[in-house]
């Protein structure tokens, strides 16, 4: 079924380097929709500044990034996420002094209405909308077991349930893709098949998705197909059996662990 | 003795307004700038120059303008340019600036906006300072002395009222929630679509509207008085107010400004002058200020009245539902 | 024309000396604190006054140097153990200790203030005469105090490339924890960097008065954002970059005191400050490439 859907996130010859350091060069691979596809290859092969670039977090110097049809390459990360591509941190970055509830209020496509004239004259509307955000918001936080913590503040939360806060957060945002940087980082492992859940049903509701994750395991149970990257660029993309016999793949992990021994 | 009653109000309705104009940059969108009471001067300043008819004293001093304008214009044309004045400030600094480094960038234009305010003598008249202001409406009223002291209290609580009840609204708006967002994680706040440089401009801009406003509101109540009103260590004591009175609470800020803006100078007003060391009382009113500001922050950073922890109601249905994350 | 220009040239080279010096000051101590310290410039006016006072009673020029950096070690110690370190004990952050050393900058202004008085107080060498140097005209007392400087930033040049305090200072202020790792005591050394970095800030502060003959309690305070000028401009974090700012802020500040009156020498270097973290905040010679624009 994947194989007729179209492409949503297409990254074409994407090159950053800072200063001396070419962390990305010569990037690309693309993305079909309603797709969970990994992205893998050892530390330092430049995967989470190919997700900062291609989130907006940092600008490409050179390369193409077309995101449902959109050329988005050098576009700031603000705008990127509004078109409906948001990605996560290796941290869960929750705003902290704020209660989950208000976590999830924030997550809520705002549609131009966190403006201060709208504040000032449009009161009753506002309030309208708002109501409708948290009925949502509360249905989302039951589903990812954080009702009961909705009056909590967000950085009180273990690091699990801050991890589900950010999975109810992007489900509140409904994009249509969500790059996820590690989100096993930080988790305790009892947690994982609570984070695997959570993405299976997350792309069941129709979002695309790309994964970071070290744990190639948990990458293999939950993804389609995975592009695996080394020194800055796209080396193998494929099934997890198959890269396991790829030569270039073997290299450049076997690279990593004989420079760690 | 109620007059004096009055005229404390008076000055902690004035200096609270003034805090709640630093609370939007500070307590609700996290910029540390100490440029704020810069800003504060500009308003008093241009204020004071719109009021004042055209200058006529010696002629090696001087200062711009001088329109003659009742106080209403004064006040207004004070808050645009407060306004304005920080949407060309806060452009730049907010582009690349954060944390420390902005407040040494708006500390360094604090200072050099004061020595220009403070020394070019056409401008605003120098060292000398600005006298004899015309008070507010004075013309128009002609009311006795504690007759006009009391519509002056009123006119001032109104004010400051006025301003609470705006801010308060913003602050409640998803307008206030973005901007807190924005305060504890830009980051994670531009990932979910927040454009935060235009959200952090326009606090700065508010923040200026009220500062130019205040400041005009300052220059009148004070009538006189020369550039050391200004000097850019005041910013601090009005962040030192938002600390003690807490954060992001405009009724805490409100009570932060009463403390340490108003009572404390107050109350080591009547220490005794001790001949050949005039400085004493006023170096000992700021250094308890900040240490009480430092004691604060260690042992209840939330402040006197913390900022207020809001509850969703819920809707009486089970907590635990078809749970995704249960295994 | 030409000869204006290079006697000012010439005084700059004086400014730039004492500038220099307390650059490496501060610069010494914010490598071990990684924020800007608001009162660092105080501990310079400390040391200034401890000077000043000693020489009511003993009128020796060395004395009252060491009076100075006595106080200046003193209080910069007692700035990191009884307020920075409790408060990063309690998991302050960042922006926290920046109030804090703000709030500590009051404090030592008005304890100054409260001691001395608001009034300048004056504190020089009685005067000597002026040399010519091919086109420089400079009094003894500007040799002596560009020398000390010259000596005391080749000191620490070579405390902190030839001296073991001085490589395990380098350590701990690249990665505290790495350093520990291997060994070196840290907190000691953490210790140690404020002491003498205040000892080095005191002494600054008493050049400095020499240099301007006459000062208050605030003389540090608007002192350090020239320091800040240059250490920006030059590139945080390395000497050479300390001395390059500071030459460039020094005579800056007075070749542009032909064109505009001499009141704005310090507002040009403030404008400078400005100008150059919002468009280069990174320097000539950025080493330290801190995060001005955080990446993620």
């Amino acid at each position: 079924m994947s194989e007729q859907a179209r492409v949503i996130l297409e990254v074409k010859g994407v090159t950053k380097h800072f200063g001396g350091v070419r962390a990305v060069t010569d990037l690309s691979f693309d993305i079909r929709e309603h797709e969970v596809v990994g992205l893998i290859g050892p530390n330092g092969a430049g995967k989470s500044t190919a997700v900062n670039v291609i989130s907006g977090f940092s600008a490409p110097d050179a390369g193409v990034i077309r995101f449902d049809g959109t050329e988005i390459q050098g576009w700031p990360a603000h705008n990127v996420a509004a078109r409906g591509l948001v990605r996560t941190f290796q941290s869960a970055r929750e705003w902290a002094r704020l209660t989950v509830m208000d976590n999830m209020l924030i997550a809520a496509n705002q549609e131009g209405r966190d403006t201060v004239w709208k504040a000032l004259f449009a009161r009753r509307a506002l309030k309208a909308a708002e109501e409708r955000d948290r009925v949502r918001a509360r249905d989302l936080l039951r589903q990812f077991d954080l009702y009961a913590l909705r009056d909590e503040y967000a950085g009180n939360l273990s690091g699990g349930q801050k991890r589900l806060l950010e999975f109810a957060r992007v489900a509140m945002m409904a994009p249509r893709m969500v790059l996820w940087d590690e989100p096993l980082a930080g988790v305790n492992p009892r947690l994982q098949g609570n984070i695997l859940n959570a993405i299976k049903s997350l792309n069941q509701s129709g979002i695309t998705m790309m994964l970071i994750e070290h744990n190639l395991p948990f990458v293999e149970s939950a993804c389609d197909r995975n592009v695996v990257m080394a020194e800055g660029t796209n080396i193998a993309v494929g099934l997890m059996p198959e890269l396991r016999q790829n030569r270039a793949v073997i290299d450049a992990y076997l690279g990593e662990v004989a420079a760690n021994v | 003795m109620s007059t004096y009653l009055e005229s404390l109000i008076v000055l902690a309705a004035i200096l609270s307004l003034l805090t709640l104009g630093l609370n939007v940059r500070w307590g609700w969108a996290g910029e540390f700038d100490l440029a704020y009471y810069a800003t504060v001067a500009m308003g008093a300043y241009f204020g004071s120059v719109v009021i004042l008819p055209k200058y006529s004293g010696p002629a090696h001093l001087g200062y711009i303008l001088g329109l003659n304008q009742p106080f209403l214009v004064a006040m207004v044309a004070a808050g645009i340019l407060g306004g304005v004045a920080s949407l060309i400030i806060g452009f730049f600094a907010l582009r690349n600036l954060r944390g420390d480094y902005l407040s040494i960038a708006t500390v360094a234009f604090a200072i050099v906006s004061w020595q220009v305010l403070a020394q070019d003598p056409n401008l605003f008249d120098g060292f000398n300072g600005v006298y004899g202001m015309p008070q507010p409406f004075e013309s128009v009223l002609k009311l006795g002395p504690d007759a006009y002291a009391l519509f002056f209290f009123v006119m001032c609580v109104v004010l400051f009222l006025i301003t609470y009840v705006i801010l308060e609204m913003l602050y409640r708006s998803p307008f206030g929630r973005t901007l807190r967002a924005i305060r504890e994680d830009e980051y994670a706040a531009a990932a979910f679509g927040r454009n935060v440089f235009v959200n952090k401009l326009k606090a700065y801009v508010i923040g200026g509207v009220v500062a130019g406003v205040g400041g005009c509101l300052f220059a009148v109540y004070l009538a006189d008085w020369n550039p050391y009103v200004w000097a850019p260590i005041e910013t601090f004591l009005i962040y030192g107010a938002i600390f003690i009175g807490g954060q992001a609470n405009q009724r805490g800020i409100t009570l932060g400004a009463i403390i340490l803006l108003v009572t404390i100078p107050e109350v080591t007003r009547f220490m005794p002058n001790i001949p050949g060391h005039a400085d004493l009382f006023p170096a000992l009113r700021d250094i308890l200020s900040a240490i009480l500001v430092i004691l604060v922050l260690r042992f209840r950073p939330q402040g006197l009245i913390p900022e207020v922890h809001p509850r969703d109601p819920g809707d009486g249905q089970a907590a635990v539902a078809g749970s995704v994350a249960n295994v | 024309m030409i000869n204006t220009i290079l006697e000012s040239v010439g005084f700059g080279m004086v400014t730039a000396s004492i500038l220099a010096l307390a650059t490496v000051a501060v610069g010494l101590q914010f490598s071990v604190t990684n924020i800007p310290n608001f009162a660092a410039g105080d501990i310079m006016t400390a040391g200034a006054f401890a000077a000043y006072a000693v020489g009511f009673v003993i009128n020796n020029a060395v004395i009252q140097a060491l009076a100075a950096i006595v106080v200046g070690a003193i209080i910069a110690y007692l700035l990191n153990k009884g307020l920075l370190q409790p408060f990063k004990r309690a998991g302050a952050r960042n922006i926290m200790l920046v109030i804090i050393t703000l709030s500590a900058s009051l404090i030592l202004q008005n304890i100054m203030l409260a001691i001395f008085g608001g009034s300048e107080v004056f504190y020089k060498f009685p005067n000597s005469a002026p040399h010519h140097f091919g086109p420089f005209l400079l009094t003894t007392n500007s040799l002596l105090i560009m020398g000390t400087a010259v000596v005391a930033i080749v000191g620490v040049h070579s405390i902190l490339h030839y001296t073991r305090l001085g490589k395990a200072q380098r350590a701990v202020s690249d990665d505290v924890d790495l350093a520990r790792v291997t060994g070196i005591d840290s907190n000691r050394i953490i210790d140690l960097t404020w002491l003498w970095s205040g000892g080095m800030a005191g002494f600054a502060g008493f050049v400095l008065a020499l240099e301007v003959g006459a000062f208050t309690n605030t003389l540090g305070f608007t002192y350090l954002f020239i320091i800040f000028a240059a250490s920006v401009v030059g590139g945080i974090g390395n000497i050479y970059g300390a001395l390059l700012g500071s030459l460039l802020i020094g005579l800056g500040m007075e070749v542009s005191a032909i064109w505009v009156s001499g009141d704005y020498k310090q507002t040009f270097a403030l404008v400078v400050l400005i100008v150059t973290l919002l468009f280069r905040p990174s320097g000539i010679f950025p080493s330290r490439i801190r995060n001005v624009v955080q990446a993620v």
